[in-house]
C-alpha cells in the first residue's frame, strides 16, 4: 500500500513537471485560461486512462463468468454479480466524465467570448474535485489504480491558477 | 580559427589561392576588418544552420520520456505501470505542443476528454451468450 502510495506521488509529480514544462515553454502561458486548459488536458488523459480499463476489465469478468458456468440460470446469476460490482466505478466514471466535459466546454466557450468567468470556472473544477476524489475508492474496489486529483488541480480553486 | 577565417581559408582552396582578377588572395589577417566581418557573418550563419534549437531538443527530449515510458510502462506491475503511463502521456502531450508552437485556442482545442463509457454493447453480447446457454434439466 505504501509502495502504491509512493509510486502514486511521484507519477503525478513527474506528470505534472511535464505540464509545467509545456505550459513554461509555450507561449501565452501565463493565461489563465491556458493554465486551466493545460491542467484540464492532464487531467483528462488521467482520468481516460483509468476509466476506459473499467470497462475493459468488466467485459473480461463478465465473459469469465459466462464460461465458469454450463447452465444459463447460474451464468445469468454470475453475470448479475459482476454488473452489480462494477455499477458504483460505472456511476463515478459517468460522474466525473460529466465533471470534465463541463470544465472543458467552459473553457471552450471562453476562449470563443474572450472572458473567462473565473467563479464559474471554480465550481466547475470543485465539481470535477467533488466527483474524482470518491472515485479512487470505488475504483480501487474493483482493481483499478487512480490517482488522486494533483494539488495544482485544488490550487485552481484558490485564484485560478496554481 | 574563427567561423569567418574558416570560412574564407575554404573558399580560397577552392578558388585556387586566387581572386577574381587571377592575383594572389591576400592572407585574413591582412583583410580589411569589413571583409573580415562579412566573413565572421557568412560563417557564423553556417554554423547555425542544421544546429537544434533548445525548443527542438526539449522536444527530442520529451518524445524520448514518451517512448521510454509506452515501453517500460507494458513491463511494470501495476502502481508502477500507472505512473509511468501518466509521465509518458504528459511527456507527449508537451512534446507535441512545443513542436508545434501551439496558440492558445490549439491547447485549447487538443483538451483530452475522457471517454464517456457505453457498456450496451458488451451487456448485449453478454446477455445473448447467456440465452444461449442450455437451462439446467
Amino acid at each position: 500500500m505504501i509502495r502504491a502510495i509512493g509510486a502514486e506521488g511521484v507519477a503525478w509529480l513527474m506528470a505534472w513537471a511535464c505540464a509545467t514544462v509545456l505550459c513554461l515553454a509555450l507561449q501565452g502561458c501565463g493565461s489563465t485560461l491556458r493554465v486551466h486548459a493545460t491542467i484540464a488536458d492532464v487531467a483528462g488523459a488521467t482520468l481516460d486512462e483509468s476509466c476506459s480499463s473499467v470497462q475493459t476489465h468488466r467485459r473480461v469478468q463478465l465473459e469469465e463468468a459466462i464460461a465458469a458456468h454450463e447452465y444459463a440460470e447460474d451464468a445469468a446469476a454470475a453475470v448479475d454479480q459482476v454488473r452489480a460490482r462494477w455499477a458504483p466505478a460505472l456511476d463515478g466514471c459517468d460522474l466525473v466524465t460529466t465533471a470534465h466535459d463541463a470544465w472543458v466546454d467552459a473553457i471552450t466557450l471562453a476562449s470563443v467570448s474572450g472572458t473567462y468567468d473565473l467563479a464559474h470556472a471554480v465550481a466547475d473544477v470543485r465539481r470535477l474535485l467533488e466527483a474524482w476524489r470518491p472515485l479512487v475508492e470505488l475504483l480501487g474496489r474493483v482493481g483499478i489504480d487512480l490517482p488522486a486529483p494533483p494539488p495544482e488541480l485544488a490550487g485552481l480553486l484558490s485564484g485560478g491558477a496554481p | 580559427m574563427s567561423p569567418g577565417q574558416i570560412a574564407f581559408e575554404a573558399y580560397n582552396i577552392s578558388r585556387g589561392g586566387k581572386t577574381h582578377d587571377g592575383k594572389p588572395t591576400p592572407p585574413w589577417t591582412e583583410l580589411g576588418e569589413g571583409v573580415r566581418g562579412g566573413w565572421e557573418a557568412a560563417g557564423e550563419a553556417a554554423n547555425a544552420h542544421g544546429k537544434p534549437s533548445a525548443r527542438e531538443v526539449t522536444v527530442e527530449v520529451l518524445r524520448g520520456v514518451a517512448g521510454v515510458a509506452a515501453l517500460v510502462g507494458g513491463a511494470l506491475p501495476a502502481p508502477f505501470a500507472t505512473a509511468v503511463r501518466i509521465v509518458g502521456a504528459a511527456a507527449g502531450a508537451a512534446s507535441v505542443g512545443l513542436d508545434q508552437g501551439l496558440t492558445d485556442d490549439q491547447v485549447i482545442a487538443r483538451i483530452h476528454r475522457v471517454s464517456r463509457l457505453d457498456v450496451s454493447a458488451d451487456d448485449a453480447a453478454i446477455d445473448a451468450a447467456v440465452a444461449g446457454k442450455p437451462h439446467r434439466p
